[in-house]
């Protein structure tokens, strides 16, 4: 079994504020495959923007790593030291993020932010470098790259500044790319053209993408495996298929049934999901879904469940991380009659 | 941006205009002339009367403004009764040294109060960052004739070490920038504190702005982060600032030219007041409100040009 | 606690004070407010009581003590008449808080109405206004007042005259931008449909809005405002002798700078006191209760 780009082990991280301690991740283990896409699902505030962070060590000054590591390409980004995390992001590791009006510098042109970001790379002549970046802008779909290298962000339209992104993060061939819900902000037919350039660019370049969003659908069309957070925890992960076809957890039985997409005859209420998100200060004991569970019973407020492994997935000989395994009481031989 | 340049200069005009029309009425709105008031209460009726005719009084308002206007357009600011210069040679031989004061003075505050500013956003709440906006405040708020008088008693007067006096011998740069260092001193002290501050509030603007986290995120090392990206962009706002602190400026320099008895405008004006010459002073502070509105003009567009989403959309 | 069956029921113990106020516990935990009010206490209490703490009258003359350094007798020495300089300096206080009051009040006062006058009528009126307020801010301060003086001659009131003038379009600006903002807003629309005349208008609704702004704007002004008197007194262009305006102990105290250091330290020191104070005050004030005001220029 070939080491994963990433992996998250039983990472744990608090924040400190005047509130108090955040538990924004708790035990969370995941892990991305190489040559593989990972889709991340979880509505705001469910840790997923806490976790790329720490993936890259941009951890913000008041967040403290209580357990855990993250393993890029065998090594605990977490424990590296500034120099050695500059040498691998954007580099080995680069980054696409969900707004693209105000994630490129404004008053920089494309050539000199996407020579910028060449920097380590002193063997190679600026001409090299704006060589290098034209081919690239060529790939994402930029039309006229020679010319347009040249212009401010501000000249190109949300989707085109997006593709921008995409093609910075391509530009040092990395081994992971990070997508960090990255069609949020555009419009639905240019969702559909990024993730159809993300899917063509994971074809011809060796790249894992981790992607981030709270959108279902785009998940299921994308990615290859996906991992369901909730409020810090990572409830269920597995195949997309496994997950789709057999949500074993509630939370994701809930999503799933929310999805507009899926709704199959007309009806007046969208179906939603009961209760507000808790409280990472003060974390319910138990299950940390429990409040909003419609199936929750006994045990479900005592302690927290265990991952446990969902019956009829991959063989159990894989690692917890990385087959259909859930968080629940319910799965397993722990379920009790639903 | 052509157009925009265009309509800022047009308004400029306008204003200065209208500045020039008030200085002129402002006479009018006094009891007596400036005729009577130069030569004082014991001046005879004849006298005054010849005064007035000299200076053009006797003929109607009217026509003395249309005259007037003219005669400014034309770069003709009348003539000083008491030389019978004209106050064009006289004001334009006092402007370069009070020039040179207010840009030597601005110098060395960017100089110093940019880098400043930069610092305490990088070291934010650092307790260097607390003593430098303590003392940012500080600078702001002591007036800058004081710092002057302060400076001429201790580094002048008491330990000598600099000159009090004048602006210099002609041809020797050196004695001349001698002279230079306390009045430039007290006419930017203000800025370093104001600099420091504008600095440090763009500054930590742009450091928690989207595209600095992209620019982490591709591991860009700090000094790029910092100088490249965020400090050219947390310095246009004090273009556009410098250009309409020229004027704040002036008033610091007339003060540091009295003080320390330097030839420019101020001491040119003062003078000028205390002999009640209202054509000098009426001349000079057109032509130093014409110039401040001009340097406003052009940091203005300055600070436009140097922002390339400003300049496109324009 | 013994029980005290009486208080069985009785009403939610009271709110602490700083508790309901707490831009006033922000305020007295700021190190730099504190120290402003300190000076600006230290200040107004001791203009205010001049009369009884000056230990001389302010123009006694007394030759044979002329230009002496500080000494018990004279806390901060004579000036070239022998007057106590302690004494001029305390009187001066109340020039300055006198000119400060009168300016301040005065120009905030027409630049409200200015300012409604600006925003609420006709277009023609405002253009007008606005232009003749640029002009005024365009002038250099020092100049304009310099020109002013050539024409009516040098005294106090002319210096507040002046001061009242410069002082007034950065208030109007204020007061019209919110007049304006309001005259477009739709329940005011709705008032003046049912019959609500411009005066209840502008009194309910704008005054209220601009007064905190103002205050604050207005108390920043009075190191402004002290500065160009005692700036202009300093030239020999404003009180005149022998009224003792800290300017004008200044103007003594550079002629005689080589006599005597301790005119211009005595002259200075209590301008940089005020300046400081209402500074670190207005700004620590500022920052609690209306950041918006923090302007760059």
């Amino acid at each position: 079994m070939e080491q994963p780009v990433l992996a998250i082990r039983d990472l744990s991280i608090d924040f400190t504020t005047p509130r108090g301690q955040v538990h924004a991740l708790r035990h969370v283990s995941l892990s991305v495959p190489r040559n593989k896409i990972v889709g991340i699902v979880g509505e705001s505030g469910c840790g997923k923007s806490t976790l790329i962070s720490a993936a890259l060590g941009l951890l913000a000054s008041n967040g403290t790593v209580r357990t855990g590591q993250a393993l890029f390409e065998g090594r605990d980004v977490l424990k590296m030291t500034e120099p050695e995390l500059r040498a691998i992001r954007g580099e080995r590791i680069s980054m696409v993020f969900q707004d693209p009006m105000t994630s490129l510098n404004p008053v920089l042109s494309v050539s000199q932010l996407m020579s910028d970001i060449q920097y380590r790379h002193r063997e190679r002549s600026a001409d090299e470098k704006r060589r290098r970046a034209i081919e690239m802008l060529r790939q994402v779909g930029i039309p006229d790259p020679e010319e347009r290298i040249d212009h401010y962000p501000f000249q190109f339209s949300g989707g085109m500044r997006q593709r921008i992104a995409i093609a910075m993060a391509l530009l040092t061939n990395p081994s992971l790319l990070i997508a960090d819900e990255p069609t949020t902000a555009l419009d639905v037919t240019l969702e559909a053209q990024i993730i159809h350039l993300l899917r063509e660019i994971h074809g011809s370049f060796e790249a894992s993408i981790l992607f981030v969003s709270h959108n279902l659908g785009l998940i299921a069309e994308l990615c290859d495996d996906v991992v369901v957070m909730y409020a810090g925890e990572v409830v269920e992960q597995g195949t997309v298929r496994d997950l789709f076809h057999r949500p074993a957890h509630p939370y994701t039985q809930a999503l799933l049934e929310c999805d507009p997409a899926r709704i199959a005859k007309a009806t007046r209420d969208l179906p939603t999901i009961p209760g507000e998100v808790p409280n990472l200060v003060q974390l319910p004991p138990g299950c940390v879904f429990q409040p909003r569970c419609a199936k929750a019973f006994a045990p479900c407020t005592k302690a927290p469940p265990p991952t446990v492994p969902v019956e009829g997935g991959p063989p159990t000989d894989l690692p917890v991380a990385e087959r259909h395994a859930a968080r629940c009481y319910l799965v397993g031989n722990h379920g009790a009659a639903a | 941006m052509w157009i925009y340049t265009l309509r800022r200069l047009g308004l400029s005009i306008v204003i200065i205009s209208v500045a020039m029309a008030m200085l002129f009425l402002m006479i009018y709105l006094v009891p007596g002339d400036p005729a009577s008031i130069a030569l004082g209460p014991r001046a005879t009726p004849e006298m005054r009367e010849a005064l007035r005719a000299k200076m053009g009084l006797d003929q109607p308002i009217p026509i003395q403004f249309i005259n007037f206007f003219w005669n400014v357009l034309q770069g003709d600011l009348g003539i000083d009764v008491w030389s019978n210069r004209s106050v064009s040679v006289i004001v334009s031989e006092a402007l370069p040294y009070t020039l040179m004061l207010i840009f030597t003075g601005l110098g060395w505050a960017i100089l110093i109060g940019i880098p400043m500013g930069c610092y305490s956003a990088i070291r934010r709440n650092s307790w260097i960052d607390k003593l430098i906006g303590v003392l940012s405040v500080s600078v702001i708020a002591v007036p800058s004739f004081i710092v002057a008088l302060y400076a001429l008693l201790v580094f002048a007067v008491a330990l000598q070490v600099l000159p009090a006096i004048g602006a210099g011998e002609q041809g020797d740069y050196l004695d001349q920038a001698s002279h230079l260092i306390l009045p430039s001193f007290a006419v930017g002290l203000g800025w370093v504190g104001y600099l420091a501050r504008l600095v440090r509030a763009s500054m930590l603007e742009i450091m928690g702005e989207n595209y600095i986290r992209t620019a982490r995120a591709f591991g860009l090392t700090e000094n790029t982060i910092v100088y490249r990206y965020a400090l050219k962009l947390a310095v246009l706002p004090t273009v556009a600032l410098l250009g309409v602190g020229v004027g704040s400026t002036l008033s610091g320099a007339v003060f540091a030219e009295i003080v320390f008895a330097r030839p420019g405008i101020g001491k040119l004006v003062y003078d000028a007041v205390i002999t009640r010459n209202y054509p000098v002073v009426m001349g000079a502070v057109l032509v130093t409100t014409l110039l401040i509105v001009v340097f406003a003009l052009i940091a203005d567009l300055l600070a436009a040009w140097l922002d390339p989403r400003v300049r496109a959309t324009l | 606690m013994s029980a005290q069956p009486s208080d069985a029921g009785s009403a939610a113990p009271a709110v602490p004070f700083l508790q309901r106020f707490p831009g006033i516990a922000r305020f007295l935990t700021d190190p730099l407010g504190m120290l402003g009010l300190t000076l600006v206490l230290v200040m107004v209490l001791a203009a205010g009581f001049a009369d009884l703490i000056a230990p001389y009258a302010p123009s006694a003359i007394d030759v044979k003590a002329r230009l002496a350094s500080p000494s018990w007798d004279h806390l901060l020495g004579t000036d070239q008449l022998g007057r106590d300089v302690f004494s001029r300096v305390l009187f001066g206080g109340q020039i300055a808080l006198q000119v400060a009051f009168i300016c301040i009040g005065t120009s905030l006062v027409i630049g409200v109405a200015l300012g409604m006058l600006a925003g609420y009528g006709p277009r023609w009126l405002d253009n007008a206004l606005i232009l003749i307020f640029d002009a005024v801010r365009s002038f250099p301060t020092i100049m304009f007042a310099l020109a002013v003086v050539t024409l009516v001659g040098p005294s106090l009131e002319t210096i507040i005259l002046i001061i009242i003038v410069i002082q007034i379009p950065g208030y109007a600006r204020i007061v019209r931008t919110q007049t304006q903002s309001l005259k477009t807003n739709e329940f005011i629309l709705a008032e003046r449909s049912l019959g609500a005349g411009m005066g209840r208008v502008l009194t309910v609704h704008v005054l209220p809005n601009v007064i905190g702004p103002l205050l604050i704007l207005g108390s920043m002004d009075v190191p402004v405002v002290v500065t160009i008197e005692a700036g202009l007194s300093f030239l020999g262009l404003g009180v005149r002798p022998p009224t003792p305006s800290w300017g004008s102990i200044l103007n003594d105290g550079y002629a005689f700078i080589r006599n005597t250091p301790w005119l211009v330290v005595a002259g200075g020191v209590p301008l940089i006191i005020t300046t400081l104070g209402f500074t670190f005050l207005g700004e620590t004030l500022r920052d609690i209760f209306d950041p918006r005001l923090r302007k760059t220029t």
